[in-house]
């Protein structure tokens, strides 16, 4: 008798738990704009999250575009609606305008409000940070190994301003030209391999030459002949830095999306909050500042 | 005057065991051990200043060693009872106590893994001070003490695991030997407070006590959270315990035990959204062509709420049901006990997990949040003897 309780015990050991009980009310507002004064349009994207517990139909698809909801930007006296429409041919569509209708200038703090047509409002300020320009890229190689040719990498350096809070993502590209089409430029982004991936902090170094991860410079083509050099394997060859100066509400949800996606996966990973800015949306609305340093390598 | 010494080693052995989807014929290397030696000395005294007032007062010296690493701390402690009647009596204590082995344990939905880590020099030892007045009852004619207390309670040097750090790195199954756990953790401070009342009936054919404990426990670490506090994995708002023991006969005894206590306090993903990074936006050089386009490839991230530890696990409770037969030997005394745990089958939750459930004639594939559960109704059959 007894091992045949426990025997059905077993078998129930796993129950489902009605998912009210995670507060899975509604889905949530999302809202992502980033404001920059090099950049030529304004786009504010929103959208709403996906319960985690639901059908599989609805888990598969992308976050739900809310597409009439009423987006201001304001900074001053100046305001400004963003119209909902499609910015790039091959880009999903945002809330958007042409930056010279409400310039973006450093110093100067914006005001965000979305409200949806059920009501929901979001709203969320940022103030964009002073430029801090790249003070040199090095152009640098590993030598070559049983597995791999030589490997050539850029590295960035700047100087992080005395006594400011300052964080940074760092960007950019390489362009090329190669003796098989001399007439097409290509490009590639570059990657940085810092734990971060080209994101940091001023946090502890405050004041002092900062210098980012490396970034391999690959061609979208496998190369033709792996012996070659550098030199011999490109008509022309750039890089094209953009080190963006960026404010710390950005940085706090950009670093836990980061960690977040890294322990994805792994059980007994302890759980990261991604921390939002805006006040009731989830999601991020912040200012950067672009400087670019250009280094011609061939 | 009473005085103390004690002694105690530990000799850790931090180390885990990856296997996935593997036969089970890895090596398991050797790992490092972690030799600690604790010792405490105390002296205590009571004195009665008064016929109604009695006092004691205390100090511990603990020590701990580990290679490189040494501990030296005082603990003090005072508590004084005041008696207003023969049957009522208050009482108030402080104490500052150490702890060297620290408490280290996850906060998501998936199985509890609870560790025991020695203090390190990154690591301090934690420390709590505590302060407690309470009130104590007697109801001779009834045979019942009604005691109730109230605390208040820091914590310094608590530790929790960093967001998103792990113990071992699932698809590194050397990774606890190649990381150190230190490097995982923060530290922080925490604080408690709550309230206790235990009744008890010691005399009599029926005994047993009826204690409640409503308390508050809050943690708070600069790189948790926001900063903001948060309530702790084992904070438990309500504990209620149960105990009665009825003699039916000098050599039957029945007992009951029905204990409760608040779920505990964890973090899980509610939903998932897309983000975003900054400078998709910009043209890169100056030049027309290259333009990076706009909100494109987001990352899928969860969303935990926006607080640490927000998700209230379903509280936990059973009743436990028991039947002793005892008998005086010539030598010892020896007890049957035939009882059964968790009588009514209450299926507490040992740890939650997200799965996906096939599609149906109905219904089609979705996700779902399933609990598991350890120790359903158990019937246990016993002996135990006493000499």
């Amino acid at each position: 008798m007894a091992g045949f309780i426990l025997l059905d015990g077993c078998t129930t050991l796993r129950n489902e738990v009605d998912p009210e009980q995670l507060g899975l009310a509604a889905p949530k507002l999302v809202v992502s704009g980033f404001l920059c004064p090099q950049d030529t349009l304004l786009a504010i994207k929103v959208t709403r999250s996906n319960t985690v517990v639901g059908d599989s139909i609805s888990l598969l698809q992308p976050g739900i575009t809310v597409t009439n909801a009423i987006v201001t930007l304001s900074e001053g006296d100046r305001s400004v609606v963003l119209p909902y429409y499609k910015i790039h041919p091959s880009a999903d569509s945002a809330y958007s305008i042409p930056a010279k209708l409400l310039p973006i200038i450093a110093g100067r703090t914006y005001k965000l409000k979305v409200v949806t047509a059920n009501g929901q409002v979001a709203t969320s300020t940022c103030t964009i940070p002073q430029p801090v320009d790249p003070l040199r890229i090095k152009f640098d190689s590993l030598p070559p190994s049983r597995n791999q040719p030589t490997r050539y990498f850029v590295l960035v350096d700047w100087q992080d301003p005395v006594g400011q809070t300052n964080a940074y993502q760092v960007a950019g590209i390489f362009r090329y030209t190669t003796s098989t089409n001399i007439r097409e430029e290509r490009y590639n982004s570059l990657s940085f391999d810092d734990e971060n991936r080209g994101l940091f902090s001023d946090v502890g170094r405050d004041g002092t030459e900062i210098e980012s991860g490396r970034a391999f410079l690959t061609q979208t083509t496998t190369a033709g002949n792996q012996q070659t050099t550098f030199y011999n394997q490109y008509t022309s060859a750039s890089v094209t830095v953009n080190l963006l100066s960026i404010d710390q509400s950005y940085y706090r949800y950009q670093e836990a999306v980061i960690r977040q996606r890294r322990s994805r996966g792994n059980p007994f990973a302890e759980p990261v909050i991604i921390p939002s800015n805006i006040d009731g949306a989830l999601g991020c609305f912040a200012g950067y500042n672009n400087a670019t340093l250009t280094c011609k390598l061939k | 005057m009473k005085v103390g010494l004690q002694n105690t080693y530990h000799r850790f052995t931090p180390s885990a065991v990856v296997l996935q989807n593997a036969g089970i014929n890895q090596s398991v290397n050797s790992v490092s051990t972690i030799d600690v030696l604790e010792s405490g000395v105390y002296a205590e005294d009571t004195w009665r200043p008064s016929s109604r007032l009695r006092m004691n007062g205390g100090l511990r010296l603990s020590y701990f060693h580990q290679t490189g690493v040494n501990y030296l701390k005082p603990e003090p402690r005072i508590s004084a009872a005041f008696t207003i009647k023969p049957d009522l009596s208050i009482k108030a204590s402080y104490a500052l106590m150490n702890q060297y082995v620290h408490l280290l344990s996850n906060t998501g939905i998936g199985l509890p893994t609870d560790l025991w880590v020695p203090s390190t020099d990154q690591v301090k030892p934690q420390q709590s001070q505590q302060v407690a007045l309470g009130l104590a009852k007697d109801f001779t004619n009834k045979g019942l003490t009604l005691t109730v207390e109230g605390y208040y309670k820091t914590m310094t040097n608590i530790i929790n695991y960093k967001e998103g750090a792990s113990f071992l790195l699932v698809n590194d199954p050397t990774s606890a030997n190649n990381v150190r756990w230190e490097d995982n953790v923060t530290a922080g401070r925490g604080w408690s407070y709550g309230a206790e009342a235990l009744l008890q009936k010691k005399v009599g054919r029926f005994s047993g006590w009826a204690g409640y404990t409503l308390s508050w426990t809050q943690w708070q670490f600069a790189e948790l959270n926001g900063g903001q506090p948060y309530y702790p994995r084992y904070d438990r708002r309500h504990d209620i315990s149960l105990v009665g023991i009825y003699e039916l006969s000098k050599k039957i005894t029945l007992s009951a035990v029905w204990v409760y206590g608040t779920g505990n306090a964890l973090t899980v993903p509610v939903g998932r959204y897309d983000t975003y990074r900054a400078g998709n936006t910009l043209v890169y050089g100056g030049s027309p062509g290259i333009v990076q386009t706009f909100f494109n490839n987001p990352r899928t991230a969860d969303d935990y709420g926006t607080q640490k530890n927000s998700f209230r696990a379903e509280p936990y409770h059973r009743f436990d049901l028991g039947i002793q037969f005892h008998k005086h030997k010539k030598h010892h005394e020896r007890t049957w006990e035939i009882s059964v745990y968790n009588l009514y089958d209450r299926r507490n939750p040992f740890f939650y997990r997200l799965e996906s459930v096939a599609a149906t004639a109905t219904e089609p594939a979705r996700t779902a949040l399933f609990r598991y559960s350890v120790f359903p109704f158990v019937p246990a059959f016993s002996y135990n003897f006493k000499f």
